[in-house]
């Protein structure tokens, strides 16, 4: 059978690591192979269309060996032999990977892309043929023939596809491609470590390719055309990459959405791109609604001290531009700078954008770095230009010190620097103009005196006041000159609500007790009480005999109450009250109360001997808290109480009258 | 102990909701001044009844002040005494706080000499006795409904390139202005920059007060802050402040401790935005 995965045959093997950007890219994380992706894709735009480019990212599940070329792949990774523990390791775990059938993958598909040219040439080293410069080539990055476009393209190092390698547990990624007159083929990589299989003596890297044998004995590689269904299947213009054996490590959907924010948050708002995770839209329209979620990122801004996306996007939405231009001696570069000087901010940074809408850098002023400012910096062709060639391989930073080029080198010290003053006056002049050097201090909160505020509270509540209506709960104030504590807004003076709230909310706890222990409908300090408690009275009184009954709270200034030596004398005026003085008799209910206003049950029988009616000293049968069918007499009772021995003198107590 | 319902008690008791005194009266009135420390409750007390009256100067009653929050706290205050200082460890006061006050007895009291009963107990007032830390009266309630800070404009700052010391205080007729000798002494830009100017705020401050005792001491290391009659806008400011948080001498030992009890934690603060930008 013709081999599918192909690796060029070596005398012997020299090389025993893995190709050492795979490491740099792994450590970067899911954001790393993200951040590549994407840019490709907006590098490989269809600028004959005017739409944004769509990238679409899934990641789930496969059988392996749905895989192309899986047992040659299980072949060569299983004759990997360690040099190293570190490569041991690593080998270990490819080894182990391959033991699962359903194993996990991720794609990254984009639209609105040229895709990749020239696949047909197969390997053909010609900067146009861009398949063969990605299929078969690392470090070779293909030159647009427009020379501007070139300048605002993202990559340059022409590493960044192997950014997918690393992304999966045996560095293996496909890619399948649609170019514009609809051809479809599909390649793919591995990157191992140089080794042996068999007989032979393999090079690290190998190629999913078809091979094509030239006449002078040297080789061709050919891509395959995609007769692939399902997860590799490209049938749209544009380029679809797969990545099996995706790492557990880097999948995770809300990092990748927010690497996507991160990196091209002007690319998105701009509408230059929209990305859809799993199905997630990330858009212009969407954007904000990721930044603001804080599942996301911190909502404080005082927080922003790692991650400054929502910053930026408030930036560059709010601010106006000012142009600067900054020098880098030889020649000027004009930007665009939104500007927001803030002092909450705690970590002032600037994004530098190119102008495809990617992030290069969170770009520290030198000795401003926790200035409370935060600022976006775009330029144009000529700047993305030059600040292309101050990057690094993985387009993180400007502060490159490895351009070798001694007045080159000079003169992106200068640039840099250039940029740091300009943004340090930039700085200044907004700390200046919202500190004004001259002034009152402010010291509102370390000089100042205080103004209390105290409000009497009306205490003048008298009379009776209806807690129970029969089966209908309510209450009323029911005599004309008798005000109960809670009612007074009518005073005009309506400050006791507060604490009349609370004595109700613990006293009505307190009452549902006594209830409880038969208390018949009593409760609350009649105040109004939630309506749970109302119900619970109801409820009770349904179960008692005080169905038809109307309870009232009865209060001190109607009872006048006297322990002397073995006998306590009770009594209550009714004789200015409408609901009860022409009534003939009614019952009484007993309470305990505290000091707090809560109230407790009180059993009669265990503390009086005897209850008379002080002027007929007719004699009433004593029932746990409540004294039935007591006579009024004029609106008047009048009771003699003869005490147990185990009597508290010290109680208080509230009274409830039911008529 | 607040009786905010009405509890009948087995004895007549003094209070706004019961008629056992059908004439005599016990309300309070209530101010509050503080200081770093402490609070003052400062009162004027309406008690009508002379017979509870002369129980409190005989001290065989005792006024009880209750603070209510979450819990009842209970300070005992002399008969003579017009304010009570509770440390503000003590209790915490919010707009739910309630205060009232309270007569107890200090031993059985009789109330054969009551004369001010309604008739009803007035009756039998040879045989009513109040045990020992019984309740005698209750006040009305005082609902304590927070507070309002005034800030003071005291301090200026001047930026004075010429100047020929890095900062300078001086004491103008209505504040105390900082000179600076250039911004980056103000700390401009930094986070919680306006903190970070306590220090200078603290140096003001003792050279305000320094020059006050010079100003009013008469000669003497010391000031009376009650026979002092501030002659400009600063020194009024000054004394009124001093006067709110309760500070009775100033003299030229105790201006550290005078300018802690005046301010609100001024260095505390300053070493927490310190602390801040380090972090």
């Amino acid at each position: 059978m013709t081999k599918q995965m192909q690796f060029t045959k070596i005398s012997n093997i020299e090389e025993c690591n893995f190709h050492p950007v795979l490491q740099d890219f792994y450590s970067m994380g899911i954001s790393g192979i993200t951040g590549e992706n994407i840019q490709n894709s907006l590098d490989g735009k269809n600028r004959a269309l005017n739409e944004p480019v769509i990238v679409k990212i899934i990641f789930g599940t496969m059988g392996k060996q749905d895989i192309p070329a899986i047992d040659e792949i299980e072949a060569h990774v299983n004759s990997l032999v360690g040099q190293s523990e570190y490569t041991s390791e690593q080998i270990e775990h490819m080894k182990k990977a391959l033991q699962n059938d359903e194993i996990k993958y991720i794609s990254f598909e984009d639209e609105n892309t040229k895709g990749l040219a020239g696949a047909k040439n197969g390997q053909s080293n010609n900067s146009v043929d861009t398949f063969g410069i990605y299929a078969y080539s690392k470090g070779f990055h293909a030159v647009e023939s427009d020379q501007q476009y070139e300048s605002a393209r993202g990559g340059s190092h022409g590493i960044g596809k192997i950014a997918s390698n690393s992304a999966s547990d045996l560095n293996l990624m496909f890619f399948a491609n649609c170019d514009k007159f609809g051809n479809q083929h599909i390649g793919g990589t591995i990157q191992l470590v140089e080794h042996r299989s068999g007989d032979h003596c393999y090079r690290a890297t190998g190629y999913f390719t078809d091979v094509e044998h030239l006449e002078n004995g040297m080789t061709r590689y050919i891509p395959f055309e995609n007769s692939y269904d399902g997860v590799f299947n490209k049938n749209t213009v544009g380029l679809k990459i797969v990545i099996p054996f995706f790492r557990d490590e880097f999948a995770d959907e809300t990092q990748i959405i927010k690497s996507i924010c991160d990196r091209f948050a002007l690319a998105l708002l701009e509408n230059n791109l929209v990305v859809y995770v799993n199905g997630k839209e990330i858009s212009k329209n969407t954007i904000e609604k990721f930044i603001n979620d804080p599942q996301y990122y911190p909502q404080e801004t005082g927080q922003m001290k790692k991650e400054f996306t929502p910053l930026y996007v408030q930036t560059y939405l709010q601010q106006e531009p000012i142009d600067i231009t900054v020098s880098n001696s030889h020649q000027d570069y004009e930007f665009k700078l939104y500007f927001t000087y803030n002092e909450e901010i705690t970590k002032g940074r600037m994004a530098i954008f190119r102008t495809v809408g990617m992030k290069i850098e969170d770009f520290k002023v030198h000795g401003y770095a926790t200035k409370p400012f935060n600022a976006v910096l775009i330029g144009g062709v000529e700047e993305d230009k030059y600040l292309k060639s101050l990057e690094d391989p993985s387009h993180t930073t400007i502060m490159n010190s490895k351009i070798k080029d001694p007045s080159l080198k000079k003169r992106a010290d200068k640039f840099i620097r250039n940029l740091q003053q300009k943004l340090r006056e930039i700085i200044d002049e907004h700390m200046n103009a919202n500190n004004p050097v001259d002034g009152a201090i402010d010291t509102s909160d370390i000089l100042y005196t205080i103004e209390s505020e105290f409000m009497k509270q009306l205490e003048k509540a008298m009379g009776t006041v209806r807690i129970k209506s029969g089966k209908k709960v309510t209450q009323t104030k029911i005599t004309g000159g008798t005000k109960k504590k809670g009612s007074d807004k009518q005073t005009g003076e309506g400050n006791d609500d507060e604490g009349g709230k609370t004595g109700v909310g613990k006293g009505g706890r307190k009452g549902t007790e006594a209830r409880g222990q038969g208390i018949g409908g009593v409760g609350g300090t009649g105040k109004q009480g939630d309506s749970l408690k109302r119900k619970k009275q109801k409820e009770k009184a349904t179960n008692e005999d005080s169905e038809s009954k109307e309870v009232y709270s009865v209060k001190s200034n109607l009872v006048q109450r006297l322990i002397l030596g073995k006998k306590e004398l009770l009594n209550f005026h009714f004789d200015n009250q409408e609901a009860v003085k022409d009534a003939r008799n009614c019952n009484i209910s007993f309470a305990i109360v505290d000091g707090m206003g809560e109230e407790y049950s009180f059993d009669l029988s265990k503390n009086y001997s005897e209850i008379l009616d002080q002027r007929t000293k007719k004699a009433y049968s004593i029932q746990r808290s409540k004294l039935k069918d007591v006579e009024v007499i004029n609106g008047k009772i009048q009771l003699e109480m003869a005490l147990q021995n185990n009597y508290n003198r010290a109680l208080k107590f509230v009274y409830y009258v039911e008529v | 102990m607040i009786y905010k319902k009405d509890a009948n008690f087995p004895y007549p008791v003094l209070s706004n909701s019961s008629t056992s005194y059908p004439l005599a009266e016990f309300t309070i009135d209530l101010s509050l001044n503080e200081n770093v420390d402490t609070y003052r409750f400062s009162f004027t007390m309406n008690l009508t009844s002379t017979f509870i009256k002369n129980l409190l100067s005989a001290g065989k009653a005792e006024l009880i002040l209750v603070v209510q929050s979450r819990d009842n706290k209970f300070f005992k205050i002399n008969s003579t005494d017009s304010y009570i200082e509770i440390p503000k460890t003590r209790i915490s006061l919010t707009n739910r706080t309630t205060i009232q006050m309270y007569i107890q007895t200090t031993e059985e009291v009789s109330f054969t000499d009551n004369n001010e009963m309604d008739e009803f107990y007035s009756q039998f007032k040879q045989d009513i006795v109040v045990p020992k830390h019984g309740v005698l009266a209750m006040s009305d309630i005082v609902l304590f409904e927070g507070v309002k800070n005034e800030s003071l404009d005291l301090f200026e700052k001047k930026l004075d390139p010429d100047l020929s010391s890095d900062i300078k205080i001086e004491l103008g007729p209505e504040t105390i202005i900082i000179h600076y000798k250039s911004t980056d002494l103000q700390f401009n830009g930094l986070q919680r920059n306006t903190t970070l100017n306590n220090s200078y705020v603290y140096i003001g401050l003792r050279t305000a007060l320094q020059q006050f005792i010079y100003r009013y001491g008469e000669g003497e290391e010391y000031v009376e802050l009650s026979e002092v009659e501030p002659e400009n806008a600063l020194d009024t400011k000054l004394y009124v402040l001093m006067g709110k948080k309760m500070i009775r001498e100033l003299n030229i030992h105790n201006v550290d401790e005078v300018i802690y009890a005046i301010s609100d934690r001024i260095i505390e603060k300053f070493a927490s935005a310190v602390k801040g930008l380090v972090s």
